[in-house]
């Protein structure tokens, strides 16, 4: 079976262009950043959880990224090796600096507050993410990608440079802990 | 898996698989269809441009600082070659050719004073009683005349003005060297960290911490907080002499909490004035 012709033309295109945006052609820079940016910039975002966080780590890749385009093999896509290079320097940044304190809503805390409708639907909303927030930086990022990004464990695995089994493994563990972090509010909440 | 934020094929056990009902990880799917978009979420509107320029100029700058190792090296090159002349030269001059043997013996360990790699605390002690012993034999009985009369009589007539031209010479190095040593801790934090880019910044530490060397056995190291601030440099660049691929991210962080420790970047701020070497020249 061959490929359509417009992907043939998109990667040839690709190509080329990461060529000329590894001389340091400023325009083909630009036309790969218009390409991959809101994807990586969104990832980064999942993330880090706060705009100037994610903007440094976009902008960290890119500039990586760009100094390195002569390394870069094309054995997998770009957006995958430019996903690879965000998250890399996500978790690099979140181990230096967690910014896991900014949700400090104690998961027992739930029980004490008021259980009408809205106000459990919010703290029920406001336990998942601080469980999320609590979660391994690992199992945290294999959990936003495919849970919430929607990556599948083929891509994860190539992005992260781990096996797909890696990638299912620490999503049934991300999970695990997740509903063990829950289990009281839900408990609570029935 | 460890909780540093890494993953790996191989992960240690966990503990037993937890037993999961069907019930509890339908639960888990509801809560995450129902507000798992929300988490994190991003602004519907990516700053691209903002972004953009960001990075054209921090790229712009880092490619500046990337080139900068071998202007550092040369600079480095030639004020401890200047230094070191001075030393020497300030050394022989409080001498004089007609001197003692002890003193002459004294004068022709100056250079090796001024290359001083190895610096243990009692070598350390040893440099701080250089300038006594040297000052002991200044002998105002001690004659003076040299082959080289105009230097020697530069360094030796005492007058305020040769002084003062001599003190600014170390400032001007010293200022020169906090420069480069500022570009090359600007350059650790933000360049990325590979083999290729380890191997350059050691190298430039290298040559970095051979000039700290030197100005700390210099004049320039008199001033008690210019004294401190080449002796916590000292520090640091020894420990990035030392960077290699085989670093652990430990190794690093020892780095960086000398760095944050020290607070040598603001302190070698501080200690430049506005405009650079170039103000003073």
């Amino acid at each position: 079976m061959t490929a359509p012709v417009t992907d043939i033309t998109s990667a040839r295109s690709e190509r080329e262009l990461v060529a000329r945006a590894g001389a340091g052609d400023s325009a083909a820079q630009r036309d790969l950043y218009d390409r991959h940016v809101d994807r990586v910039y969104r990832v980064a975002f999942r993330l880090a959880g706060d705009d100037d966080a994610a903007r440094d780590i976009t902008q960290e890749t890119f500039i990586r990224a760009f100094g390195r385009l002569g390394e870069f093999r094309h054995e997998s896509a770009l957006g995958t090796w430019l996903h690879s290079i965000a998250v890399s320097i996500a978790l690099g940044a979140l181990r230096k600096q967690s910014r896991m304190d900014k949700r400090h809503v104690p998961l027992d805390a739930a029980a004490d507050v008021g259980r009408d409708d809205v106000n459990a639907d919010v703290d029920l909303r406001e336990q998942l993410y601080a469980a999320i927030d609590a979660l391994p930086a690992g199992y945290r990022t294999v959990f936003v990608m495919y849970e919430i990004e929607g990556f599948s464990h083929q891509e994860i695995a190539r992005t992260l440079g781990v096996a797909e089994t890696t990638s299912k493994g620490q999503l049934f563990r991300a999970r695990a802990k997740l509903r063990e972090s829950l289990k009281h509010f839900a408990r609570d909440s029935q | 898996m460890s909780d540093d934020g890494y993953i790996r094929d191989q992960e240690p056990a966990d503990g037993p698989e937890p037993m999961v009902s069907d019930a509890e990880d339908a639960a888990l799917d509801a809560l995450i269809a129902r507000f798992g978009t929300d988490y994190n979420r991003p602004p519907d509107i990516v700053p691209r441009e903002e972004m953009w320029h960001e990075i054209r100029e921090k790229g712009e700058l880092r490619r500046a600082i990337r080139r900068r190792p071998i202007w550092g090296v040369l600079v480095a090159a030639g004020l401890l070659l200047g230094v070191g002349i001075g030393i020497g030269v300030e050394a022989h001059s409080r001498i004089g050719p007609h001197a003692s043997p002890l003193a002459q013996r004294e004068s022709q360990r100056a250079p090796q004073v001024a290359v001083a790699v190895p610096r243990s605390p009692d070598a350390r002690a040893d440099n701080r009683n250089v300038p006594e012993t040297r000052s002991a034999q200044r002998a105002p009985t001690q004659p003076r005349v040299t082959a080289n009369r105009g230097t020697y009589a530069s360094v030796d007539d005492g007058s305020s003005s040769n002084a003062d031209a001599r003190s600014q010479a170390y400032t001007l190095a010293t200022v020169r060297h906090f420069t480069a040593v500022e570009a090359l801790l600007t350059s650790y934090q933000t360049e990325p960290h590979d083999a290729r880019g380890d191997a350059e910044m050691a190298s430039w530490a290298r040559a970095l911490l051979s000039q700290t060397r030197l100005l700390l056995d210099s004049p320039a190291g008199a001033d008690p907080a210019r004294q401190k601030l080449l002796q916590d440099l000292e520090l640091v660049l020894v420990q990035m002499t030392q960077l290699s691929p085989a670093n652990t991210p430990i190794d690093r962080e020892m780095i960086d909490g000398s760095v944050r420790h020290s607070d040598v970047i603001t302190r070698l701020r501080t200690a430049v004035p506005a405009g650079g070497a170039t103000h003073l020249q």
